[in-house]
């Protein structure tokens, strides 16, 4: 297959828009991790709830964070390719072109590991307000109506 | 049947692709922070407002499960179209239809899974104006 000066570009739009999706959710992640920290400290004591659903953020910021090492390595790979090009060594420019294919592939795939588990947190904090709580109340509320 | 045999064609997925993550990644985090707020609040509240909050809050873990889904249907089709491009670079071309079509296919998906959460994204709203 023949490449284009151009051909290697394609993937630049792709690989910037992936990563502003990426650091929003940095940030969304960096930001809860704090106010959770904050809150533990409040406490004093390590909550049961808190303290598993720092851990799961702690994970996927790791993960998030080698998805965008991964992300840029595969864009300067994409520029390295256009580089070669422009100097006519084709074949050397075909081959970088596909090791920057390659790592926007693996980039994909942590970025798959990383949605599947990122209702995991959110979980652990529901599963306190939504099962504990209201259960018990609504047992209240039937007597209420018994009564 | 149209053949792909150029590699710029699965690029046209990326773009595309990519927004939408970026669009269903804000309003992820977004439903995150309501959902973090009403089940803090939940705690304090009398019992008729308390049955409403948890009414909404399964909506919304419901709407976060839909769009868990979406962007695992979005990255993995990404991905069929990234692979699509790379047998499409080495020249074979066959191996390189079958993953865009792959790619295509599950792009729908994620659209139809993203049209069912946009359905349930009133509701919440519904059943908070009910109070």
């Amino acid at each position: 297959m023949e490449l284009n000066l151009t051909t290697p570009a394609l993937i630049f739009s792709t690989i910037s828009l992936l990563l502003l999706a990426y650091t929003n959710r940095f940030l969304g992640l960096a930001d809860l991790i704090r106010t959770l920290h904050d809150k533990a400290k409040e406490k004093g004591e390590k909550d049961s709830i808190i303290s598993p659903q720092l851990a799961s953020l702690k994970k996927r910021v790791k993960l998030i964070r080698n998805m965008q090492f991964l992300a840029i390595l595969a864009l300067f790979f994409c520029v390295f390719s256009m580089f070669l090009l422009f100097f006519n060594k084709s074949t050397a420019g075909e081959v970088v072109f596909a090791i920057g294919l390659g790592l926007l592939m693996l980039s994909l795939i942590l970025s798959a590991i990383e949605i599947n588990i990122s209702v995991h947190a959110l979980n652990i904090q529901l599963s306190e307000s939504v099962d504990g709580e209201p259960l018990i109340d609504d047992n209240i509320k039937e007597k209420e109506v018994v009564s | 049947m149209h053949i792909v045999s150029k590699i710029t064609t699965p690029a046209f997925l990326f773009s595309t692709i990519s927004l939408l993550m970026s669009a269903y990644g804000a309003r992820f985090t977004k439903i995150c922070q309501v959902a973090r707020n009403l089940s803090s609040e939940i705690r304090d509240t009398d019992l008729p407002k308390k049955k409403n909050f948890k009414k909404q809050l399964l909506i919304f873990t419901k709407r976060l499960g839909y769009i868990r889904y979406l962007q695992l249907f979005a990255v993995v089709s990404l991905f069929f179209s990234t692979l699509s491009m790379f047998f499409l670079l080495f020249g074979k071309i066959d191996f390189g239809n079958i993953t865009f079509i792959l790619a295509v296919l599950f792009f729908l998906v994620s659209l139809v899974t993203s049209l069912i959460e946009i359905y349930y994204s009133m509701k919440a709203l519904d059943i908070n104006l009910e109070i």
